[in-house]
């Protein structure tokens, strides 16, 4: 086998990752909040439920919830940057609050939810399973249901909400697998137009200066780094050039 | 100098610059295919660990991705 078709056995494999077979975003914000739905219907007591998405940095990135009462309580815990949802991302552990009004760990996160009339809650991390099987399950955000009664949840409840949250995980998993193929979709495009320049130029000198092709490439490489700029500028200034020479 | 030492030499200097840069192989790889590199991302991996051997236009970009890479304040 050849080196080019090496390149090309791989090609396709690169554009299946960013092929249309993934879940459109629409479809999966619509299935969280079905299921933070489920949650909210399950659970004695609740007062509304939600998933949250949660990057390396602790911010979130994606939400979905049944109503403006929980998405309120979340903006106060990424504002002040520490509550049950965070905690229980960040521990990969169920978190739950049976007071928020005289809650020790986070008192003034507890307080303001507790004047939005949410007096307990509990929060399970979303965990996706390591692809390789070798490492723990990844958390990258958190599933909660909230009540206006303090000591509304138990040990039951959290296993119910654990339960939800496996399937509420793969489907946010795969959003982010999406996102990721977006990006790549957005560099493989750039990569071929920036290939088809510089392999253009390299014809072009071939042909105007009666080089080989590696005499070529090494004409451009030298030119980008006296200049000190990258090769397919170079390649797009020799190819810009050749149009004016073209012109009568 | 016989080709294939002129190659190894070549190699070992990518070799080195690359673990300099502390690059990632995979960012490389995407790099030097956008420039019309056409050797796959395993054969350029084991390139750099010394146990394959690129043609010469293919060594000549591989190194020149490294170098931008690692100087990517240059647009």
């Amino acid at each position: 086998m050849t080196r080019k078709h090496q390149v090309a056995d791989e090609l396709p494999e690169i554009f299946a990752r960013v092929s249309g077979l993934l879940l459109t975003e629409p479809v999966v914000d619509q299935a969280v909040a079905k299921i933070a739905q489920a949650a909210h219907q399950s659970l004695a007591g609740s007062v509304g439920a939600g998933g949250t998405l949660i990057d390396a940095q602790g911010r979130p990135t994606s939400t979905a919830s049944t109503n403006s009462l929980v998405e309120e309580a979340d903006r106060l815990q990424y504002e002040l940057g520490d509550g049950p949802c965070l905690s229980a991302w960040a521990s990969a552990r169920a978190v739950r609050v049976d007071d928020l009004r005289d809650d020790q760990r986070w008192p003034e996160w507890g307080k303001a939810g507790a004047r939005l009339g949410l007096l307990s809650c509990i929060s399970v991390p979303l965990l996706v399973p390591d692809a390789t099987g070798n490492n723990e399950p990844e958390p990258f955000g958190a599933m909660k249901v909230y009540s206006d009664q303090p000591h509304a949840f138990d040990e039951r409840s959290e296993e119910v909400l654990s339960l939800l949250a496996g399937p509420a995980a793969l489907i946010l998993a795969n959003l982010q697998a999406r996102e990721r193929a977006a990006r790549l979709s957005v560099v493989l495009k750039d990569a071929l137009h920036s290939r088809s320049v510089i392999d253009q130029a390299k014809g072009v000198l071939m042909e105007r200066l009666h080089v080989t092709e590696r005499g070529a490439l090494q004409v451009m490489i030298t030119r980008a780094r006296a200049e000190a700029i990258l090769l397919s500028r170079v390649a797009q200034e020799i190819l810009d050039t050749t149009e004016i020479d073209l012109t009568p | 100098m016989s080709v294939d030492s002129d190659g190894e030499a070549q190699r070992d200097g990518a070799a080195k610059a690359f673990r300099e840069a502390g690059l990632d192989v995979d960012d490389l790889w995407m790099h030097y295919f956008s420039m019309g590199g056409d050797a796959g991302a395993m054969e350029t991996e084991a390139y750099l660990h010394g146990s394959y051997m690129l043609r010469p236009i293919q060594r000549d970009l591989l190194d020149h991705a490294i170098y931008e890479l690692s100087n990517d304040e240059k647009q």
